[in-house]
């Protein structure tokens, strides 16, 4: 059997798995929903997994989607470019993830179910008191930012597994992207929310798999102690770095990373709807420790950088000859390709594309449901007669969307969209989503932070000067500031309104 | 310390915090000091 056929044969194998649980969790979902009757059922079972997500799937999906491809590709690239201050990077998200599921899942999780929200958007507005008026505002707000700035992460990451998958498959980036995010696809169409939990569980049990065994192989070789003694000698700045780039000019900007990563988890939808999402009787502190030695495990990936500089610094130029994107970017690739048998490097490359497809399914879910739940609801006033349709349909119509924007799209619009990006979006969820847990703003109160987190984060990219770590992070605390303000005059300066207290 | 690197003594000290603070908080529910759901 030659290499590709065997590739062939595990993409299509795994692609069966995952659509089978998209299946298996959609006939599961819809017998919960018939037995339990209730109103909106079947909604409920969509956007939230009807409340079924364990302690595991609750830490292998948020994990899984924190850890995207980043974590596989450009890490590794950057710690050959950039030395020890890479693996600290890449490290900080995994107690981000976890102490931000620790410190934020059960107070959002318990405000979601007390509000009835279904999404981070409708939980926003439904979170907060105020006039029908200003709640529709609010809802529709969160989630048109949702959509249009989660595209721009949506669309890098469909660049990404086109271009992995199509080196693997030996086929063009296009078509790699088109198969894959059709598997993508039905999984989520069928399952919704908990279809992807567990396919995002089952990518990181391959995730962690394959950090573990990329661990094995360089320390088979050379011991991680005479590993950094080696590259202290060939390049001192590498172990002891002086300052913190490509995070930072100061030593220790790369502790933003932890705080930024922090705020990632909490704040940006495609992660904070899992905390909505857990069971009502599951342990948040038993997902941390499930979540602990998952993020420790592939936070040494980017030792691979580190190996491949102190075999050789000088490789990528002769190795990637030819190659397109960021040289550095081949360290794992050529990493593969050199110390690993073709057998096992195919499996590697699966996961490393799971890690993508992951973060890829999760940003669709909550994409759709803010195109067909929250902008429904919040232009009509009331739920559709036509939701789970309606919901499904989103599905497509996004995914369709998300490989048009990939590759039809002129590249300036999206650049325009990926200044603000992501970060627009944290700068703009703190306020109602952190400070709201020990100051209960009004809806303006909501909408002002919201504003004021945004607008400063999009003058902070463009005319201050800061880079994507520090532009939401002091955005955010801009939007915070004016929900504390606010808040606290709002309610007759008292940290909750008179009648709750 | 460990590494003689602050970066990846950093990375060594705060991976014992991600392990036992989740334990800690573990604890503390079970023994029904921490918050319980």
């Amino acid at each position: 059997m030659t290499t590709t056929m065997y590739r062939w044969l595990v993409f299509a194998a795994a692609s069966a798995l995952l659509i089978f649980v998209g299946w298996w969790t959609n006939v599961r979902l819809k017998k919960k929903a018939a037995l339990a009757a209730a109103a909106g059922g079947d909604e409920k079972a969509f956007l939230l997994g009807g409340n079924e997500m364990g302690p595991f799937v609750a830490a292998g999906t948020l994990m899984a989607t924190g850890y995207s491809g980043w974590g596989f590709i450009g890490s590794p690239g950057t710690a050959y470019a950039y030395g020890t201050i890479e693996i600290l990077g890449n490290f900080f998200f995994a107690p981000a993830i976890t102490f931000g599921a620790l410190f934020f899942a059960n107070f959002m999780r318990k405000n979601g179910e007390k509000f009835g929200a279904l999404t981070v958007p409708e939980y926003l507005a439904n979170t907060h008191e105020g006039s029908e008026g200003l709640r529709r505002l609010v809802h529709f707000l969160a989630a048109i930012a949702t959509f249009i700035f989660m595209s721009v992460y949506m669309i890098g990451q469909i660049r990404a597994v086109g271009s992995v998958a199509s080196e693997w498959l030996g086929i063009s980036i296009h078509t790699s992207a088109v198969i894959f995010m059709c598997v993508v696809m039905i999984f989520t169409m069928q399952g919704g929310l908990l279809a992807v939990a567990i396919t995002d569980t089952i990518m990181c049990c391959g995730m962690v798999i394959a950090s573990v065994i990329v661990y094995f192989v360089i320390t088979q070789d050379i011991s991680l102690t005479e590993l950094i003694a080696k590259v202290a000698e060939m390049k001192p700045e590498f172990i002891n770095p002086t300052s913190s780039n490509p995070y930072g000019e100061a030593k220790y900007s790369v502790f933003l990373v932890f705080v930024y990563a922090m705020l990632f988890t909490t704040v940006l939808p495609y992660m904070s709807v899992r905390f909505l999402a857990m069971k009502k009787t599951l342990s948040i502190p038993l997902v941390a420790v499930y979540m602990a030695p998952m993020g420790f495990a592939m936070s040494f990936v980017p030792l691979v950088g580190i190996y491949m500089y102190a075999k050789d610094p000088t490789w990528p130029q002769v190795l990637a000859e030819g190659a397109t994107g960021h040289i550095a970017d081949h360290a794992m690739p050529v990493f593969l390709n050199t110390y690993l048998s073709p057998a096992l490097a195919s499996i590697i490359t699966l996961f490393i594309i799971f890690a993508m497809l992951s973060t890829i399914s999760s940003v669709l879910q909550v994409q759709a449901s803010a195109l067909s739940h929250d902008l429904f609801v919040s232009v009509a006033g009331k739920d559709s007669k036509y939701a789970d349709m309606l919901n499904r349909g989103a599905v497509v119509v996004t995914t369709l969307l998300g490989l048009f924007l990939t590759f039809v799209a002129p590249q300036g619009m999206l650049n325009q969209i990926a200044y603000i990006g992501t970060g627009g979006l944290i700068s703009m969820l703190v306020g109602p989503t952190i400070v709201r847990t020990f100051i209960t703003g009004n809806l303006l109160t909501c909408l002002l932070s919201m504003l004021t987190g945004f607008c400063s984060n999009v003058y902070l990219v463009l005319y201050g000067g800061l880079g994507w770590v520090e532009s939401p992070i002091v955005a955010g605390i801009a939007g915070s500031i004016v929900y504390m303000v606010v808040g606290y005059i709002s309610n007759g300066m008292r940290a909750k309104p008179a009648a709750a207290q | 310390m460990f590494f003689n690197s602050w970066t990846l003594d950093t990375f060594a000290v705060c991976s014992i915090i991600l392990f036992v603070v989740p334990i800690i908080a573990f604890i503390r529910e079970k023994s029904g000091k921490g918050e319980s759901d």
